[in-house]
This record gives structure tokens, C-alpha cells and sequence, in this order.
């Protein structure tokens, strides 16, 4: 499957943990390069700008892959497998991470509050979601959870 | 779990800790947090990257005002009581002379720590909560029952989160309880129950944490008991710090004191010879001081008085071969 696939609309049910691992890898690149390569034309102070383009398409592109994801990579149906706990999981964190700089750039260029409060609002919810996830995956064995994993670390390192 | 899958908790952590600084009172994102810390620490003996990041919310939680949810006072005082447990001869939980013995001797949190109630000398007994599902023993309780039990045995003990997480971990008393995943679930639920007091022993208002000696950071006076304010466990971990970075020397708290009290240039130091040493395993003396340049054969400097560029090659198998009998290599 090639990148371009898994992140086009449209639910795939061939993709593997792994390949969502690297799906997360490559929105953690990406958030890497919208908030520490920043343009002079960016136009932080801008909410049309590209900036907070940029943060609406990654924005999107991660409720794309979230709404997308087969059934399998889902929870509870995937709670056995570590390399979708942690897929759910990091999908979370990244949108914390995005929401997060939203935050801040909002309260730095003084935008209206309604934009930090709803990236908040996003944050909240997703580090509730974290929550909710370990709470799920402790109700099982955790000797299943804590087997060795297959995934190259090198993962989170791509882009 | 996956190495990484801590950052996601850290982060997640994180975000609450910065709501909380706004809302201090939401216990729902409270409880969260605290299961989110609970988790980390369980996480830990997975994942070595947990330690660090736990060390680190601890820091964001003391600067955001929530230092009673922090975990790191817990773990220097378990360490403490520990070494203390060691050092009055009492057997830890682990020892397996002990698991061989009376099963009802055996107490949770021997291995951790004691707190006293400071208004009634008195504590909770963990024996009780064993057997008590409610958990209603772990609320200082002040009736004559704990009384006797209180003056049979010192000191009485309890638990702290991380204890108990030992406990899911199966890493402390996997010898005496089953270690289904049934039990350690159960386990679990209850300690993430808002009624759970882990944690909230941390508080510096009720109970009393009695001091040990351990790390060597807590002899200030040898204190038996006291009560860890913020401000407290603020100086003893710059007590720590400086502990984890002082130098070998005994006396002095900094080498370069030390040096310039002695009026020592460490640039230049020499190292003093011990001929009792056997030097064969040992790197060669840079010991460049006058009277080792004194060539030991015929009093001469160990150049024989002459420029080094007008030595002839016997010199220089003499000046080698002196110097290799220095360094123990002759010997052979």
C-alpha cells in the first residue's frame, strides 16, 4: 500500500498495524516540519494564512485517518495487538501536539480566544481518550500487551 | 506495550496538569492524571524512558501547585524506609526465608513506608485492608481496635501507589498471590476508584512520614519523624543533586575547593607513588616532579645532562629501559 493510498478518503481494510504505524510516523514528520520550519510568509497572524492552513489540512488529514481506520485497528477490537494500542494512542498524541502549538499561536498573535478554546476543547479530549485507551488495555493481560513488539523504532524518526 | 507508548501518556499528562492550573478543582481530570502517573510507573519496568518522563511531570506538577499528586516524594520515601527496614533487621517482603515462614507475618508496605497519624500517634494497618474490599481502614482511622495493634508492633505500616503498583507488576509479591490477570485487574480498578488513597498519603497535612537514612540524603539531624512540606522535598532533592554530582573526595563539597585549600593545581597534579602497589596492572606514573627526573643509576638528570636531540640510541635504551622497569614491566 503506498502512502498516498492510505491517506486518500475511503476505508482500508488491508492496512496492517504496521502500516498505521507508519502512517503515525509520518504525521509526527509532518507536525515536526509545520511548527519547527516556519516560514517568513507563513502569516501566523493570520487565520487565513498558511500557517493555520497548513494546521486545518493536518487537522484533517488526522480525522481522515482515524475515521478511516479498518475495523481491526480499532478498540476494542484490536486491544490485543500493541502495534494498534499504540497506533490509537499516538494518533491522540499528535493531535494533542498540533493542538497544543495551536495554543500557542493563538495566544501569542492575540487571535480570538474562540481558537485556542477549541483547540483545548481537543486537547482535552484526546488526553482523555489516552486515558481511556490505558484503561482499556490494562483490563487485559498484560503479558499479551508487554510481548515484544514489532516495530522498528526507527519508525518514529521517519520524514 | 510499545517503548514509545509513555510519551503518549506524558503528553496526554501533560495536557492535564495545564488544564488544571485553570480548574484545580475537576476531580474527573484529577482522577485522570492520577491514573495516567499510576500507569507510567507501572510502565516503567517495561520501559526505561518512563523513569525520565516521570521524573520530569513530577517537576511540571510541583510548579502547577499539584505536588500532592506528584509520585516522586513517595518513591524517596519508599527508598527510605527501605534502607531503614534493612538497617533495624527486618525482613523484606521479597526475602524468601520470610515467605517460607508465617504468612501472617508478613505485612504489605514492610518494604515502604510508615506513616503515623500526627494527631493520634497512630496509623493504618494494611493487614486490615487486606481482608476489607472498601478500603474504610485507609481513612487515619482513630478507633481503640488499631490501638493494640498499634502497641504490639512498630511501626505500623501502609502502602503507597507505587507499592501497589508492584503489586499489579507482580514484581514484589508474585511469590505469595496469584498473578492472573483477574486479580491484577482487580487490583487495578480499586486503585483508580475516586475512594483510592494512593497518592493523597503524600499530603503533608495529615500523616507523618518517618525519616530513614537512606541516600544519605534525609541525616540532617537524623530526624525519626517529620513532616515533608514542599519546601522540604524541594531541598532535599538539591541535596540529591548534589550527591548524585559531588566528587570522590570525603571533606570537601567541591574539587576545586579542594584544590585551591590545599593550593594544588589540578593541571599539574602529580600522582604519589606507593611502591607496596603492584604496578603491572596499572598505567604509567606521570609523576614529572624533580626528584623522579633524577636518574636512579648515577645521580644524573634523567637526560644524563644532555640536550634531548644529542641523546645517542644507547641512551635511549637506557632512558626505555628504565622506564619500563619503572612502570613494573621488567619484572617479568
Amino acid at each position: 500500500m503506498a502512502l498516498s493510498e492510505a491517506l486518500s478518503s475511503g476505508e482500508h481494510s488491508e492496512m496492517s498495524s504496521l502500516t498505521g504505524m507508519v502512517l503515525s510516523s509520518y504525521m509526527c514528520g509532518k507536525i515536526l516540519h509545520h511548527l519547527h520550519r516556519v516560514h517568513p510568509n507563513d502569516h501566523e497572524e493570520d487565520l487565513n494564512g498558511t500557517f493555520w492552513s497548513r494546521h486545518r489540512e493536518i487537522d484533517n488529514t488526522l480525522s481522515n485517518i482515524s475515521l478511516n481506520l479498518p475495523s481491526h485497528l480499532r478498540l476494542p477490537a484490536g486491544i490485543d495487538e500493541p502495534n494498534t494500542l499504540f497506533l490509537n494512542i499516538c494518533l491522540h498524541t499528535i493531535t494533542t501536539c498540533l493542538h497544543q502549538t495551536a495554543i500557542f499561536k493563538a495566544d501569542t498573535n492575540k487571535l480570538p480566544q474562540s481558537v485556542s478554546v477549541q483547540s483545548m476543547i481537543r486537547c482535552i479530549t484526546s488526553g482523555a481518550e489516552i486515558a481511556s485507551i490505558m484503561k482499556m488495555a490494562i483490563q487485559t493481560d498484560m503479558s499479551t500487551v508487554c510481548r515484544d513488539h514489532l516495530l522498528p523504532r526507527s519508525c518514529l524518526t521517519m520524514n | 506495550m510499545h517503548p514509545f507508548a509513555p510519551l503518549g501518556l506524558h503528553i496526554a499528562s501533560r495536557v492535564f496538569i495545564r488544564y488544571l492550573k485553570t480548574r484545580p478543582n475537576d476531580n474527573n481530570i484529577l482522577s485522570s492524571l492520577q491514573f495516567l502517573i499510576t500507569a507510567l510507573q507501572s510502565l516503567k519496568k517495561s520501559s526505561l524512558f518512563s523513569e525520565s518522563l516521570l521524573t520530569q511531570l513530577d517537576v511540571d506538577l510541583q510548579s502547577a501547585g499539584l505536588g500532592h499528586v506528584r509520585s516522586l516524594k513517595n518513591r524517596i520515601n519508599k527508598n527510605r524506609m527501605n534502607k531503614d527496614s534493612e538497617l533495624n533487621g527486618m525482613q523484606r517482603p521479597d526475602d524468601p526465608l520470610h515467605l517460607a515462614g508465617d504468612s501472617k507475618t508478613r505485612r504489605f508496605g514492610s518494604q515502604c513506608m510508615y506513616i503515623v497519624n500526627s494527631k493520634t500517634n497512630q496509623s493504618t494497618d494494611l493487614d486490615k485492608h487486606n481482608t476489607d474490599k472498601s478500603r474504610s481502614s485507609f481513612t487515619s482511622s482513630s478507633n481503640s481496635g488499631d490501638q493494640s495493634i498499634q502497641n504490639n508492633r512498630k511501626p505500623s505500616v501502609t502502602y503507597d501507589d507505587e507499592f501497589e503498583m508492584d503489586i499489579i507488576n507482580g514484581n514484589d509479591i508474585q511469590h505469595v498471590h496469584s498473578t492472573d490477570s483477574c486479580n491484577n485487574v482487580s487490583s487495578r480498578n480499586t486503585m483508580t476508584s475516586p475512594s483510592t488513597p494512593s497518592l493523597h498519603h503524600a499530603d503533608s497535612h495529615s500523616p507523618l512520614w518517618i525519616a530513614g537514612d537512606d541516600l544519605n540524603i534525609f541525616n540532617t539531624a537524623a530526624p525519626t519523624t517529620g513532616t515533608i512540606s514542599d519546601n522540604e522535598f524541594q531541598m532535599i532533592m538539591e541535596q540529591h543533586t548534589d550527591l548524585v554530582y559531588r566528587a570522590s573526595h570525603t571533606d570537601e563539597e567541591n574539587p576545586l575547593d579542594f584544590y585551591q585549600t590545599h593550593g594544588i593545581d589540578p593541571s599539574n597534579l602529580t600522582i604519589p607513588i606507593d611502591n607496596s602497589v603492584n604496578l603491572s596492572y596499572t598505567l604509567p606514573n606521570l609523576d614529572i616532579s624533580h626528584a623522579e627526573l633524577q636518574y636512579a643509576g648515577n645521580g644524573d638528570d634523567i637526560f644524563g645532562n644532555k640536550d634531548i636531540q644529542d641523546l645517542n640510541d644507547d641512551d635511549w635504551k637506557r632512558l626505555l629501559d628504565a622506564e619500563a622497569l619503572n612502570m613494573g614491566w621488567g619484572n617479568s
